[in-house]
């Protein structure tokens, strides 16, 4: 939504592909809230997002609405203290909280996966590659939801994991991406103690048939769903489940911006400030139909 | 000599080397020179004629650092005669050449004075006081109205002398809730005005915090915003407050408030973790509204009583550098920044939403809004 991390981010992005064009390149970016976080975040996101589609290839989009959502959901469950103050009946959530949920993805994501059957790490800590690969093969699809759950008591079930992915992407969810769109492939990586791994795997076809029934999958990719089973190392004691989605959930927030930016071009709002700096009308001209081209591949899938 | 002309023209041109000189000498000091903060009355011949004067030398020897201005109004029964003359002046200037303004009122400054006086025990370390005591009944309460306008300035750049979870420098200030060059006038309104001792204050307490900023009498300018249209607001807030307690306020009083249709969501938040003396944390709002153009026609009403009749012109006209026709042009400005909120109003309220044609089109041939 700033300056520094969509513009200065964006050339980055640019630059290294232009030094490294063999490299792969997967981006972290963040949306902000919705609801408003500053008046120019619509415009810094369109540029940035064309600047990611066309030089990354993939980009696991964090959105600050579900990641405070997921977080509010995972802290009143479990026993994570964070730094939530008690306001009345409500906890609030700080922005350290809402880290805390994004770098529990992006470790689950990243960190080795200790294979269940050798007790050894078999990938070589391919892990970023492999995403890449198995969510991304395609350069029209390169988005990635995520999402996160940890089941903390011993008492709870993997069945409740995968539930609570129904919640937030199901029919009933709160996020709507999906009700009209279908998921390109899923990667679900589970990390947990020895034993209740053990436990997950004769479950696998079961899940994989759940979560491809809440994200929609697509019916002509026969792999459409990864799954990654971790002996968790001394870093999560919890279970802890993470799915990563290729999925049209992506259109909504795109759309989102897209309109919001035209409403403000329309009327010539702040854009004193970009001609300042040497950003004509037409480059958000450019990035706006990039944008449209990217919702217009997910909405064909 | 409350003559603005004679401020402006006469002081302005003589010591103009000796105040660059001496600004010079500040700037050098700077690691990373990011504004200018000039505070200044209107009424007087001094602070509007020379303040505005400071102004345009500032935008000429530095234009790329931004021009923050404080500009106090005077209220409707001001001491001084010719202070309307020296408002719309030194308005044009502001207009044209600040950066950001920041207008407070006295009036208004007088009315929280009395109003946080009347009925409530006024604890030592409030915003007001600066721990001597009680407001002397019989002459005006400089010091506290003073007081308001210090925390308006330390919570403006707090964020940008604390750490923070939300930093907002000044220059994001400008940025964002500036949509277009002209209207740069932010009304601002603090909360909570009085010290509470008990730290750990239930939601509601914080909740009203953000519901009081956006009342009609904790602005700084006689005015309501809220039944005006918002073209952005920022929320700075200090102290012990998190993410989700900002988002839910703004959620909360998103639907009793209007905002232009294309910012709806046009809210700047700013979190700086160390909370003011005395509070367990305060929230600083700056609204970019068009409540403004009221005060504006105020002005512009008491301008022209004295100037229809002509009165104490000639004050201006003795004075060497002075252009008479400066008054006329003064005025136009005026009138049309007047016109331009007017028209945003108009506009932008009655807006239907975006029907999908329109949403695919990309041809952007509206005019901007009326630049005179």
């Amino acid at each position: 939504s700033g300056g520094t991390g969509s513009g200065f981010g964006s050339v980055v992005v640019e630059h290294i592909k232009d030094e490294f064009p063999a490299a792969f390149i997967l981006s972290v970016p963040v949306a902000p809230f919705r609801s408003g976080e500053s008046p120019l975040q619509h415009y810094n996101s369109l540029l940035c997002l064309s600047w990611l589609q066309q030089y990354c290839d993939a980009v696991l989009l964090f959105q600050n609405d579900s990641v405070l959502h997921q977080t509010q959901q995972l802290c009143s469950k479990s026993s994570h203290t964070g730094t939530q103050q008690l306001r009345g009946q409500e906890h609030s959530y700080s922005i350290k909280d809402m880290n805390w949920l994004a770098s529990r993805v992006l470790c689950n994501s990243f960190l080795p996966i200790w294979n269940a059957h050798e007790r050894r790490p078999n990938r070589c800590c391919l892990e970023p590659w492999e995403l890449v690969r198995s969510l991304c093969s395609s350069p029209l699809w390169k988005f990635i939801t995520p999402f996160h759950t940890e089941v903390s008591r011993p008492t709870n079930t993997w069945e409740q994991a995968v539930t609570a992915a129904s919640h937030l992407y199901g029919p009933q969810g709160n996020w709507k991406g999906l009700s009209e769109g279908a998921s390109l492939s899923l990667v679900v990586i589970f990390r947990g103690k020895p034993s209740s791994i053990k436990l997950l795997i004769p479950k696998t076809s079961l899940f994989e048939s759940k979560l491809k029934a809440t994200y929609k999958a697509v019916s002509w990719n026969p792999f459409c769903v990864d799954f990654w089973l971790s002996y968790e190392s001394q870093l999560m004691e919890k279970k802890t489940m993470t799915v990563l989605a290729n999925s049209s959930a992506v259109t909504d927030y795109l759309l989102t911006v897209r309109e919001k930016v035209l409403l403000k071009l329309k009327a010539k709002a702040y854009l004193h400030w970009y001609e300042r700096h040497g950003c004509e009308i037409a480059l958000f001209e450019e990035a706006l139909e990039s944008v449209q081209t990217i919702v217009e591949h997910y909405r064909s899938i | 000599g409350n003559n603005w002309a004679v401020g402006n023209r006469l002081y302005g041109a003589k010591y103009r080397s000796q105040i660059l000189e001496t600004i010079r000498k500040e700037a050098e000091h700077c690691d990373c020179l990011q504004s200018f903060f000039i505070l200044h009355s209107m009424g007087g011949g001094t602070g509007s004629g020379i303040g505005s004067h400071v102004l345009e030398l500032l935008k000429d020897e530095y234009p790329d650092v931004y021009r923050f201005t404080t500009a106090l109004y005077p209220s409707a029964d001001d001491d001084v005669i010719t202070s309307p003359y020296n408002c719309v002046l030194a308005l044009k200037e502001l207009t044209e050449n600040a950066d950001c303004v920041l207008p407070i009122e006295n009036q208004a400054l007088l009315d929280i004075c009395k109003k946080v006086s009347q009925g409530i025990k006024m604890k030592k370390e409030t915003a007001l006081s600066s721990g001597e005591g009680g407001i002397a009944k019989k002459e005006k309460p400089f010091d506290t109205m003073n007081n308001i306008v210090a925390n308006l300035l330390l919570n403006l750049t707090s964020a940008s002398r604390f750490e923070g979870s939300l930093n907002v420098d000044l220059n994001e200030i400008s940025m964002n809730l500036v949509p277009f060059p002209r209207l740069h006038y932010l009304i601002p309104a603090i909360s909570p005005l009085f010290a509470s001792c008990d730290v750990a204050l239930p939601p509601r307490r914080l909740d009203q915090a953000f519901s009081d900023t956006f009342s009609r009498d904790y602005q700084l300018i006689r005015a309501d915003p809220k039944h005006s249209l918002y073209l952005a607001c920022a929320l700075m807030m200090r102290g012990r407050v998190d993410v989700s307690d900002i988002r839910r306020n703004i959620d909360r009083l998103q639907p009793s408030l209007h905002f232009v249709h294309w910012n709806r969501d046009g809210w700047k938040t700013g979190l700086c973790s160390v909370p003011p003396i005395g509070h367990p944390y305060s929230l600083l709002t700056l609204a970019n509204n068009t409540c403004y153009r009221h005060t504006l026609g105020e002005i512009r009403d008491r301008f022209n009583k004295l100037y229809r009749r002509k009165a104490h012109l000639h004050h201006y006209s003795q004075v060497e550098g002075m252009e008479m026709d400066l008054f006329q042009s003064s005025y136009e400005s005026l009138d049309c920044l007047i016109a331009e909120y007017k028209d945003l109003e108009g506009t932008a309220m009655g807006q239907p939403p975006l029907s999908p044609q329109d949403a695919n089109s990309t041809t952007f041939t509206a005019p901007r809004p009326r630049m005179c």
